[in-house]
């Protein structure tokens, strides 16, 4: 499934680990936040990239260290109404520092894409179709904020 | 008042720009009602049940006259020629088309205007005291950072998508007439004996199904800190918040849930791991906001002129305008004029394009061309010279805006109901009407006094009834419109929540049900000073009972 990230749709390389399956050591995987708690030692031998997946009822500040080891965070938004994820975010970028990459992955909706990027997100995993015009349309027309956030483009008050 | 510059423009200029956008993929079929909804929601665009709704923000009930002008306007060319002012200190039009929703925004950008955020999962309009700036109550002008909360809440990136909507109301004065016990947030501005402002903060009071007087959660948190602080409650309530029901979904019920001492504790701890710095407002944008609510250029006038006590002594209509309208205001010579939008039998809270224009043209003459709405759904022109009270009064007579009710029995809170609403029970609008009707007589208004009826047509509360001296209830039971009767709630800094005296009444036998409750407390009051309220908290619901089953 492609992507987007910064912007562009992208191939994406990285695999979901479930519980049982066998990765080669050498991919790129994505743990589910559990599984990294009860199965860290089956990754000591793991040579690919390792990416943390954390469902949205969790308090991402309690696993500062895994967050701060990790190749990249991956938060869920199961519907688009649900905007848990994006104060997981900014805990993770503006709290706990993390400066890799930050994925969003479910019901995504275009017109989310400024916010979720002001948020901290870098990256967009949508469950649904992708229409790349109305994406990169609705993520320009506002370059004003009243806000400062992470990593800010927008124009803000100085 | 506040006055947009070059940003706040281009802001509201590109955010008109990405609803046009937003509407022309849902009319294109692109964007389908389910993913519309919410997008459409947080531009204030309901759908109702007979046409969409916009509702357009008045922050804190602010109004210039060429912002009314245009609301006018809008209400000729794209409705029927009136608007309905809300419990919020906004106005809504209940018949535009889909297609016009997006030229209707830009001529709101026109006059510094918008919808945003006037409904949806977010922080909704910031309301306060009408009288804000002028009451002779006030210790502090809660205005300025009002707006500063209108700049900080506008699209959100954190907080667009919260379990539920979310209510601040903030005031400065002693007497509560914003009703900030019964927000998600309630602020209250004080100022210090150094002369530093501050704000005592009450969290999880709210109206509803489950209604909630406000937690104090914090004592005078100081003006850089204000921002982070809400910051801290909002990050709380968007990741604990329940949303596996959307009528537990208010922050009222989290913290209820949690406890307020732990719900505090959370609180804190997220408040003192921010980066405050980041969150608080820029250098020099507090003093840049304060620099617009300066107080007007208040002439030398003298108090209780001789032109202004002979014109109430000579006519009547006008004393008891003044008496019941007129209220005092800091400056000597100076009064505060409120126009009631409850004329007898009338629609409360509506106005006509024609009344908007007069009340604009008003206000230019008499009151600096500002203009307030209150969450009462009337008007206020907040800075009339006593002098000039009898011509302003001429004036609104032959307009239908000189109704002398203002906190009397006719001054009703009421939501639109099923006349319009697609969530109500019950229609709100024709039971008001009837009981305006019963107590239309002037001097039994007067020697009435003062008695806050709210009406609601469902048990969202929008007409606030938990909050009103008497309550009225509009529910359906197997088809038939019945209406349940609460006493004794409160709005103001005594905030209580009305307690429910009995079975309910036909929509036929209601007005007839107030007239009994009215004549019972007349009959219980000690003096003719003391008011209903305080005669249902000295004697309680039994007497009232009495009066209304005892026959049946």
């Amino acid at each position: 499934m492609p992507i987007i990230k910064d912007g562009a749709l992208i191939e994406d390389n990285w695999t979901l680990l479930d519980e049982e399956a066998d990765v080669p050591s050498s991919a790129d995987i994505i743990i589910p936040l559990n599984v990294m708690l009860e199965k860290a030692e089956r990754l000591s031998n793991h040579s690919g990239r390792i990416a943390l997946l954390i469902s949205n009822d969790i308090a991402v500040e309690d696993h500062a260290d895994l967050v701060a080891k990790a190749d990249m965070v991956v938060l869920e938004l199961p519907a688009f109404t649900d905007g848990r994820a994006y104060s997981q975010a900014r805990v993770i970028r503006e709290e706990l520092g993390f400066d890799k990459e930050l994925r969003v992955k479910g019901d995504v909706l275009v017109d989310q894409a400024a916010y979720l990027q002001r948020c901290g997100f870098d990256s967009f995993d949508f469950d649904g179709e992708f229409d790349a015009e109305t994406w990169k349309k609705s993520s320009e027309i506002m370059t004003t904020g009243y806000q400062r956030t992470y990593k800010d483009e927008l124009e803000t008050r100085s | 008042m506040y006055v947009y510059d070059d940003f706040d423009e281009k802001f509201v200029r590109e955010r008109a720009a990405q609803f046009r956008d937003q509407v022309e993929r849902r009319l294109s079929g692109k964007l389908s009602e389910a993913h519309f909804r919410p997008l459409r929601l947080m531009n204030g665009v309901y759908l109702q049940l007979h046409a969409y709704m916009l509702r357009v923000a008045v922050p804190y009930g602010t109004l210039s006259s060429s912002q009314m002008r245009q609301l006018a306007m809008i209400a000729t060319k794209y409705d029927k020629g009136y608007g309905h002012f809300t419990t919020r200190q906004n106005i809504q039009f209940n018949w535009p088309k889909l297609k016009d929703l997006p030229d209707i925004l830009d001529d709101l950008a026109d006059v510094g205007m918008h919808a945003i955020q006037t409904s949806g999962n977010c922080i909704r309009n910031v309301t306060s005291d009408q009288w804000a700036g002028v009451a002779a109550d006030e210790a502090t002008d809660p205005r300025p950072y009002a707006e500063l909360m209108r700049q900080w809440s506008s699209l959100h990136p954190e907080f667009s998508y919260l379990p539920r909507k979310f209510k601040i109301a903030i005031t400065g004065a002693s007497s509560d007439r914003a009703a900030i016990a019964f927000h998600d947030i309630g602020l209250q501005v004080l100022k210090n004996d150094a002369g530093e402002i501050g704000f005592d903060v009450y969290v999880g009071g709210g109206l509803g199904r489950t209604p909630m007087v406000g937690k104090k959660i914090r004592d005078f948190i100081s003006l850089d800190d204000l921002l982070p602080y809400l910051v801290a409650i909002l990050r709380a309530y968007n990741l604990e918040g329940r949303r596996d029901n959307k009528y537990k979904a208010r922050i009222k019920i989290l913290v209820h849930e949690t406890g307020v001492d732990e719900f505090k504790a959370k609180v804190e701890k997220i408040f003192d791991g921010l980066e405050k710095d980041k969150l608080t407002a820029p250098a020099g944008e507090i003093e840049r906001i304060q620099g617009f609510f300066t107080l007007p250029d208040y002439q030398a006038a003298e108090a209780n002129p001789e032109t202004f006590t002979k014109a109430r002594s000579e006519n009547a209509a006008f004393d008891s305008w003044v008496k019941r309208n007129v209220a005092a205001h800091k400056q000597a010579g100076y009064a505060i004029a409120n126009i009631s939008l409850k004329p007898i039998a009338g629609i409360p809270g509506d106005a006509t394009d024609e009344q908007m224009n007069l009340v604009a043209d008003l206000a230019e003459k008499y009151s600096f061309g500002e203009i307030r709405v209150s969450h009462e759904q009337n008007l206020v022109l907040a800075h009339v010279k006593e002098e000039d009270l009898f011509e302003l009064w001429q004036a609104l007579v032959p307009a239908g805006l000189a109704t002398a009710n203002i906190g009397a029995i006719t001054d009703m809170i009421t939501c639109p109901g099923l006349d319009y609403c697609a969530l109500a029970t019950a229609r709100s609008i024709p039971v008001a009407q009837k009981i305006s009707e019963k107590f239309a007589d002037q001097k039994r208004q007067e020697d009435i006094g003062d008695l806050k009826v709210k009406i609601s047509g469902c048990i969202n509360a929008c007409g606030h009834h938990h909050a009103g001296h008497i309550g009225i209830l509009g529910l359906n039971k197997k088809g038939e419109e019945y209406y349940q009767i609460t006493l004794g709630g409160s709005g103001d800094e005594s905030a209580a929540v009305g307690e429910i005296i009995g079975p309910g009444f036909s929509g036929d036998d209601v007005a007839g049900a107030i007239d009994t409750l009215v004549n019972r407390y007349v009959e219980l009051r000690d003096e003719a000073s003391e008011t209903f309220l305080q005669v249902v908290k000295r004697v309680g619901l039994e007497p009232f009972k009495e009066a209304l089953y005892a026959d049946h």
